[in-house]
């Protein structure tokens, strides 16, 4: 069962808003795919911290087995046209701005 | 064995092991594209590591690092008891420079090549620990 390019990229860009993201398929399979997305969101947080928004915007469709294998690369971007300092206040706003629309799946 | 059992004997494997590799496989014989290159990486570095073939419990174990360290996918490579990725971080994290710098060995002068490493068919590197097996 494959799945549809523009359906992760549209899953990635639900989680991660004003992101620019680029899917590919890997093997021409259909399920290995390469992920590259540059986001604003991913300011100050650490790789692993990175990758968990990405997996986490497709974990459905990786448990389902629509998706094999995800192969991600993130790239920190800065906040074009965003208002505000560019501080740590700033990314803790938007880091909270994307719990508040979408809960958080690692509670127990 | 309970999920509670496991996700304890993984906490412990991780705490005591100063490099850890979950991967499908063992180190050599890889069964998986991703884990092969996370091998690759670590033995072109020469450090010693603990590696565990997650295959012969692998939704046990997902459902385990997913409740540890929510990463639910392998490979997964721990150093000093914190996860540092899967294979995409350890590539990147190994190009530039910043693996050797976390595991405090010397970068390797051609590093962009190495991934690629031969080594995982041949002989294991001395110094490389025995895979470890969860029962």
């Amino acid at each position: 069962m494959a799945i549809e390019l523009d359906e992760v990229r549209e899953l990635i860009l639900e989680a991660l808003p004003g992101a620019e993201v680029e899917v590919t398929d890997d093997t021409g399979g259909g399920d290995h795919l390469r992920a590259v997305v540059r986001a604003p969101q991913f300011t100050d947080l650490s790789r692993v911290e990175q990758h968990r928004l990405v997996k986490d915007a497709v974990q459905d469709r990786m448990d389902d087995g629509s998706i094999h294998a995800l192969s991600v690369k993130t790239i920190p971007v800065d906040a074009e046209g965003m208002s505000g300092g560019g501080d740590a206040g700033g990314s803790e706003a938007v880091t909270s701005e994307m719990d508040a629309q979408s809960p958080p799946q690692q509670e127990d | 064995m309970t999920d509670t059992a496991l996700r304890d004997k993984v906490e412990e494997l991780i705490r005591d092991h100063p490099v850890l590799l979950f991967m499908k496989g063992v180190p050599e014989a890889p069964r998986c594209g991703f884990s092969m290159r996370v091998v690759g990486i670590l033995d072109t570095l020469g450090v010693e590591y603990g590696a565990i073939d997650v295959l012969p419990a692998l939704e046990p174990l997902r459902e385990a690092t997913g409740e540890i360290s929510d990463w639910r996918t392998f490979p997964q490579l721990y150093v000093n008891g914190e996860l540092v990725g899967g294979a995409d971080i350890v590539e990147e994290m190994f190009e530039s420079g910043e693996l050797a710098e976390l595991l405090d060995v010397e970068q390797p002068a051609d590093a962009s090549s190495a991934a690629d490493s031969p080594s995982v068919n041949g002989t294991p590197p001395p110094g490389q620990s025995p895979p470890l097996q969860i029962e």
